[in-house]
């Protein structure tokens, strides 16, 4: 009788996981396998390869190319991760007060999250045309000389985390509002009695209260950093993007250009998983070193 | 045991099921039924074009047999989407070819039915196409119709040049002194320096970067695998780098960025010289039908050579052609249509929509007289002359890429010659090594 019961929760339990776990199967789980399985072929995209075995992997490690990618693509996680994380508390920890049209600013500053990145990008890149975008054109009527937002390598990544920037911070903002919002007053009052001041309440309790949250901010907004995409696409020209001379080419860009434009879905595929290894890197030492800092204690 | 047992069946189960619902995402459930009467419908995949829906209506109305049911790709992404297609397996059953080289790799993928053995059943007639015979042959087998000539041309803008006093570019090859450097001096001398008015527009492809090359027949990569460049190189990357420093030239970041189309920068008056293909006079119809030109009309443009330093004048270029889908069930339909383009009924159509033909016949020239504005243009697009096509081998998808990067790279470092030179040949390798 027992054994039935357990076997009818266990169907049950089954029946409501089975559908999530196959379309995690079909478009996650399978697409990588395929991945890494085409990683050691010479597929092109056709109905003929072979396997080359490692040949990928060395291609992609001796390659200036792939390396010149990933170091751009380093750069651009890293400050847009920093500035993200840091924009999102600051607002957070304002918008949490006693701030004038407190909800209106929440979801002002949270909307660009929910906008589709290739509008967003189609706007910017009209906005910072270099001849008669509306910036340029504001910073001539004030005599400062036009700037080369996205023509000039050595501002065009810079540009380009800006408005990832502007993108996602808002996201960010509401997670640490979630968790501004789950700490306990009492700890603030406790603190105002023995004579704290706004600092000290900052770093003694909100950040290391907030740390879960910031945790759970900085392993994703890594992760969102490295597949970075679509902003490139659209707003560096395309399939003829990732300029000017590769100063935007992320390792997302890389992978599809090598895939889609030069047919090297094998070579494509190695770039990939070795995309996929670093991310299971940063994000197992991120997960391993949270013991450090990350506080879960009850709040 | 029974909970594993049911567990184990219901994945079973759902596993069958997912297994039967596979044919609903491949390509292969959007191939259309055979019709049991009235003509047979052909997928024709092509990039969105002003003109192409033209020729292929053309081509509808002229029979009952066959009928082409256009697929509209848009025209900056096609090669990226026509690749993503043909490895899906959507179901089609001809496409054009934009990026003639990427038919290697199609050819060796297996999408691409040689054509041998239809053009021997129907008789097909190709004397007419036997200069571009070597353009579209892959291991002896013939693998598409060329519908579309090659050649690059000077369009110039009449007007520009009588405001500014200066000797249009037809002047100069009638002189035997139109080379890159003249070209170079009057395109500084055409710009107004301040980005109101344009000498010259070199569009970002990577052949338009190295035409003083490609006419040196520089082949960057042979097909036997061996790096082919010289100083032509050099002086192509200069020439740019030096058009663009006077302002004579867009700069090619400003170009990418802005998604300035070429056709458009011709249409807004302010550009002078505009070195591009035999299909622009086509896109000038269309700007001429749409009321698209401003500042100058019609008859206030030309057509000539491009500059050359060489002994022999040759231009570059790389015929368009269709390609038969090896996975067609229609492919006789399909031989049908991709052999009426390129043959003589075909090419009149072609020329009449402003594109010069592969096919040259005394009513292909009669036609194109209305998509010229004069007899000096008709002249020069018509004359035979020797072209190149730009680096026609397996590599050059890649070569393409390798050139586009390294000259970005000059335009916005200090290089010296030997690191520009250092630099081509290194990526050059680079793709020998790596090439399956």
């Amino acid at each position: 009788m027992a054994k039935t019961k357990s076997a009818q929760h266990a169907f049950i339990v089954a029946s409501f996981l089975l559908p999530s776990f196959i379309g995690f199967f079909v478009f996650v789980l399978l697409p990588v396998i395929a991945t890494v399985g085409l990683s050691f072929t010479n597929y092109s995209g056709g109905r003929t390869l072979h396997l080359v075995g490692l040949t990928n992997y060395f291609s992609a490690i001796r390659s200036s190319a792939f390396l010149g990618s990933l170091w751009v693509t380093a750069r651009f996680v890293v400050f847009s991760v920093a500035f993200q994380l840091v924009l999102a508390f600051i607002f957070a920890v304002m918008l949490n007060g006693r701030v004038f049209a407190r909800t209106f600013l929440r979801g002002l500053y949270f909307l660009p999250s929910i906008l589709s990145s290739i509008a967003i990008g189609l706007a910017f890149a009209l906005i910072l045309n270099p001849k008669q975008g509306p910036v340029n054109m504001f910073l001539q009527s004030l005599g400062i000389a036009k700037q080369p937002w996205l023509t000039s390598p050595k501002s065009a990544l810079g540009t380009l985390i800006f408005v990832t920037v502007w993108q996602s911070f808002g996201y960010y903002m509401v997670l640490f509002l979630a968790g501004l919002q789950s700490i306990n007053p009492n700890l603030y009052e406790c603190a105002e009695l023995d004579g704290a001041g706004l600092l000290r309440k900052l770093l003694s309790i909100t950040i290391p209260m907030l740390t879960p949250t910031t945790f759970f901010c900085i392993t994703t907004a890594i992760i969102k950093g490295f597949q970075v995409f679509d902003l490139v696409y659209i707003m560096t020209g395309g399939q003829q993007g990732g300029g000017p001379a590769r100063s935007t080419t992320v390792l997302i860009y890389d992978i599809y250009r090598n895939a889609f434009s030069s047919f090297r879905m094998g070579y494509a595929s190695a770039e990939a998983t070795i995309l996929l290894i670093v991310l299971l890197v940063i994000t197992t030492v991120q997960y391993r070193s949270q013991k450090g800092w990350v506080s879960y204690e009850a709040t | 045991m029974r909970t594993r047992s049911l567990i184990a069946g219901l994945v079973a189960a759902m596993a069958i099921a997912l297994l039967a619902a596979v044919p609903v995402f491949s390509g292969g459930t959007q191939e259309p039924s055979a019709a049991t009467s009235g003509p047979t419908t052909i997928t024709f995949i092509m990039w969105q074009d002003p003109t192409y829906p033209n020729i292929v209506k053309a081509y509808n109305d002229s029979q009952s047999k066959v009928k082409v049911d256009m697929q509209l790709v848009t025209s900056a992404d096609y090669e990226t989407k026509l690749t993503t297609m043909l490895a899906g397996g959507v179901y089609m059953d001809a496409y054009m070819e934009k990026r003639q080289t990427d038919m290697f790799a199609q050819y060796a993928n297996g999408y691409i039915e040689p054509l041998d053995s239809y053009i021997k059943k129907y008789n097909y007639d190709t004397s007419g196409l036997e200069s571009y015979k070597s353009a579209v042959t892959i291991d002896g087998k013939i693998v598409a119709i060329p519908f579309r000539g090659a050649k690059y041309y000077i369009y110039y803008n009449k007007k520009m040049f009588a405001d500014a006093g200066i000797d249009t570019p037809d002047v100069y090859v009638k002189n035997g002194e139109w080379t890159w450097q003249k070209f170079m001096e009057v395109a500084e001398r055409m710009a107004s320096g301040d980005g109101q008015k344009w000498g010259a527009l070199l569009y970002t492809w990577g052949h338009l970067q190295v035409m003083p090359a490609i006419q040196d027949h520089v082949d960057f990569i042979t097909p036997d695998g061996k790096i082919d460049i010289n100083d032509t190189v050099l002086q192509s990357f200069k020439m740019r780098k030096e058009l663009e420093q006077k302002k004579a030239i867009m700069p090619y970041v400003d170009i990418v960025a802005t998604k300035l189309h070429y056709s458009q920068a011709f249409f807004n008056g302010n550009l002078a010289m505009l070195p591009i293909g035999e299909w622009f006079p086509g896109m000038m119809l269309d700007a001429k039908q749409k009321d698209s030109l401003k500042g100058f009309t019609w008859n206030d443009w030309g057509v000539t050579r491009l500059p050359s330093d060489q002994s022999t004048y040759a231009s570059l270029g790389a015929p368009t052609f269709n390609n038969m889908y090896s996975g067609s069930n229609n492919k006789d339909a399909a031989f049908d249509f991709i052999g009426w383009m390129g043959g003589p009924q075909g090419a009149v159509v072609v020329a009449k929509n402003g594109f010069l033909p592969a096919m040259i016949t005394p009513e292909v020239v009669s036609a194109l007289k209305s998509a010229l504005p004069d007899e000096e243009s008709l002249k020069y697009f018509t004359e035979k002359t020797p072209v190149i096509p730009p680096y026609y081998t397996r590599y050059g998808s890649r070569v393409e890429q390798a050139i586009l990067d390294t000259m970005q790279k000059y335009l916005v470092n200090d290089m010296t010659d030997d690191q520009v030179m250092g630099e081509l040949k290194s990526k050059l390798q680079d793709i020998v090594n790596t090439t399956n």
